[in-house]
This record gives C-alpha cells, structure tokens and sequence, in this order.
C-alpha cells in the first residue's frame, strides 16, 4: 500500500548538502563522499565514476545502495517531521483539486508531485516525490483555507503544521 | 417455400458472402491482373536515368542543397519556408550575411534570430560549433552566456567540450553540473551523446533533448561559423 508522508526541508541546509556533494562527485572523491555519507560500504560497492550514479537508468540497482546512502545523509541533515498522512491521498485526487484550485494555488499543488522540483541526491531511489518552497507552502495554505479539499484536508493540516520547505513523498 | 428450396436460398447467400470476402481479400492482385497492359514499344524509363527529385521545400532540403554547394539555391529556398521564427528564420539570416547581403532586411535582432534571445541563439550556436569541431570557437560562445541561463543547457554544451577536448576532469565537473540542473537530460545525454553502458534516456527529457539536438545539428550542418558570425553582427 502507498505510503504518503510530509517532510518538512530546511532549504539552507539542502542547499549547503549539494555544495559539499558537488565537488566531491566533480572530482571522484570517494574518501570524501564515505565521509559524508557515513558509509564507506555504499562507496565501495559502486565501482564506477561516482557522477554515474545519478546517471544510470533510476532501475540500476547497483546504484541503489549509494544513491540511498547519500539520500539517508542529507536527510539526516535537512529534512525532519515526517507526518505520515493516514487518508489515501493519491495522485489524481491531488490533480483533481489542482484543476479547481485559484492558478497559484493549483500550481504549487502539482508541484508536490513533481520529482524534478526534488533534487537529485534527496530523492530515495524506493519513492516518488514532489517539493514545494518556504514561500511557495505559505501561499498554498493561504489559498486552500477558502476551498472545500474534502480528503486533501489531511494535506493541508500536514503542510501547516511545518514551518519550512514541504516534500510530499510517496512510496 | 420447401425445405429444398430455403436450402438453396442459404447455398446462394454464403456463395455471395464467401465470393465477395475472397474478392476483398484479394483484391490487390485482381486489380493488378485487371490492369491496363503497355503498348509493345513504349516502355518506362529506367528509374536510375530519371532526374532526381529536387528536395523537399523544408529545412531538411536547405540544408542538403547547402552540402552540395548550392548556397544560393538554399538561401532562395530557406526564403520560401521562412515563416519569420524559429530555426529557419535564423539560418535565413546567416545565410544573407554570408552571400554579403543585409540581414538587417528581415528586422530588428529578435527578427534576424528568430524570435531567440540572443542567449538561446548563443547555447545553439556554440552547440552546433562543437559538432563541427571548433572547441576554442564553442567554448567562446558559450563564455558569453549570462550566467544562469538555461543552466542544464549550458552544462550540456560544457561536456561536449570538455569530451571533445579530451579534458576528463573538466567532463565531470559540467556532468554533476548537468546532474544538478536537469538530471532527466543528464541521463539522456549519458545514454545518447556519451554512450554510458547501464544509460537509458529519460522519458522526461526526451523531447528537451530532441528539440535543443534537433537544432545543433542542423546548426552545425548548415555551418556554425556563419551562424557564430551573424551573432557577432547583431550582438558584437
């Protein structure tokens, strides 16, 4: 059964993640990369430039176990309250809304399940998910507090109840 | 009726049926053996001694009659299709100023460039330079971009360079640039242009990657140099 959880993302602190992880897979560092991941297993199983692993098919599976190293790390760094939403929301129900939602509003919505707002090294190689700004959550509540969301309600109050960035992941 | 008489009513009606299924099923070769046969000494020229067609009213034709040495022709020709945007309308430019003519006739700069901005022309052009084997020219170009613009593009172009110059460690800096920008064309860029074994393009940026392909290629066919001195002209 799908899984639908809310993370809230400090964005500085995503932003700060990717400037380390840059150079490190610019320059093959893989004594680097096991110190920011905290595994020195994930590294050595991966016997290719480190760059690859973002580049094989996502159904690589020998990139998984890295690919999920580094989403574990920056994880650890920058995303916290995962709220686990017990309604089943699901896709279309989101689209749905979407199409009815003021064009912001609606906007921000699909963005939730847009992967390329995610970056790359966030993402868990088991799930989906999308992301939405700070700002870009604050006008969505703000515009949704006016429409009936009917079984997205869980959504919102989860989007509420965070401060910063939101990914709405699936999986 | 009599029992005899409704079965050969039954026998006609499947008779029609089974005829008219078989004639359908086989009507191509009827219509061949119905055909019109040829006179005894008139026969068809060989088709190897007809004139060959001359090329389609499309790019695709411009660019041909370019490679033949047919400048003039295809400057007449990219005259026809130029339908005042878009890659035509560009090449149409270059392909003025090159036979010493006045792109200035087609309008202002965004006119001349198609409706491109001048860095979308740039990212293009120096995409194409790349293709035609001018790292030093692309690299150039490509310096004059603003910074931010199209930056998954940017990067592209920056790992045709440094792959085309064999300069590794330059490759893999504008790859996780690339990755970090747009990891759906980076992926189709390692499957397509780098041949990564494991590599599989995705579907997400499939088009991106045709339309920007697309236009390299015929940018480099046609002649990125002449393209590269066009943009020198209306953005010196």
């Amino acid at each position: 059964m799908t899984v639908f959880r809310v993370h809230a993302i400090d964005e500085a602190a995503l932003a700060a993640f990717g400037g380390e992880l840059a150079p490190i897979l610019a320059t093959d560092d893989r004594a680097g990369l096991a110190k920011l991941c905290g595994s020195e297993d994930a590294v050595a199983s991966w016997p290719r430039r480190l760059v690859e692993v973002y580049l094989v098919a996502p159904t690589h599976g020998p990139s998984h176990a890295l690919r999920s190293a580094i989403s574990a790390a920056v994880r650890a760094r920058c995303a916290t309250d995962a709220i686990v939403l017990e309604s089943r929301v699901v896709d279309d129900l989101v689209r749905n809304v979407a199409s009815d939602a003021p064009d912001r509003a609606g906007a921000s919505l699909l963005r939730l399940l847009d992967e390329a707002r995610v970056p790359v090294f966030l993402r868990d190689p088991q799930t989906t998910a999308g992301m939405i700004s700070r700002a870009e959550r604050v006008a969505l509540v703000s515009a949704m507090a006016a429409i009936d969301l009917g079984a997205l309600d869980e959504l919102l109050d989860a989007l509420r109840r965070i401060e910063p960035a939101a990914m709405l992941e699936r999986g | 009726m009599t029992p005899i008489g409704w079965t050969v009513v039954a026998a006609c009606v499947a008779a029609c049926v089974a005829g008219g299924v078989l004639a359908y099923r086989f009507r191509s070769r009827i219509l061949f053996a119905l055909r019109p046969k040829r006179k005894p000494g008139r026969r068809r020229e060989p088709v190897e001694k007809r004139a060959k067609p001359p090329p389609g009213k499309s790019l695709e034709g411009a660019l041909e009659l370019r490679e033949q040495g047919r400048a003039d022709e295809a400057l007449e020709l990219l005259g026809e299709i130029d339908q005042g945007k878009g890659l035509r309308r560009l090449l149409r430019a270059a392909a003025l100023l090159e036979a010493g003519r006045d792109p200035g006739s087609l309008g202002d700069t965004h006119a001349q460039l198609g409706g491109l901005s001048i860095d979308a022309a740039r990212v293009r052009t120096a995409a194409g330079l790349v293709v035609a084997g001018d790292l030093d020219a692309a690299e150039a170009m490509l310096g004059r971009v603003n910074r931010g613009f199209e930056p998954a593009t940017c990067a592209w172009v920056r790992v045709s360079i440094a792959r085309g110059a064999s300069r590794p460690d330059a490759e893999r800096q504008a790859l996780v640039e690339l990755v970090f920008a747009d990891d759906a064309l980076a992926r189709t860029v390692a499957a397509r242009d780098l041949g990564l074994s494991d590599g599989e393009p995705a579907s997400a940026a499939v088009e991106r990657y045709g339309a920007h392909a697309f236009a390299r290629d015929a940018i480099a066919r046609f002649g990125a140099t002449s393209v590269a001195k066009l943009l020198s002209k209306v953005a010196p």
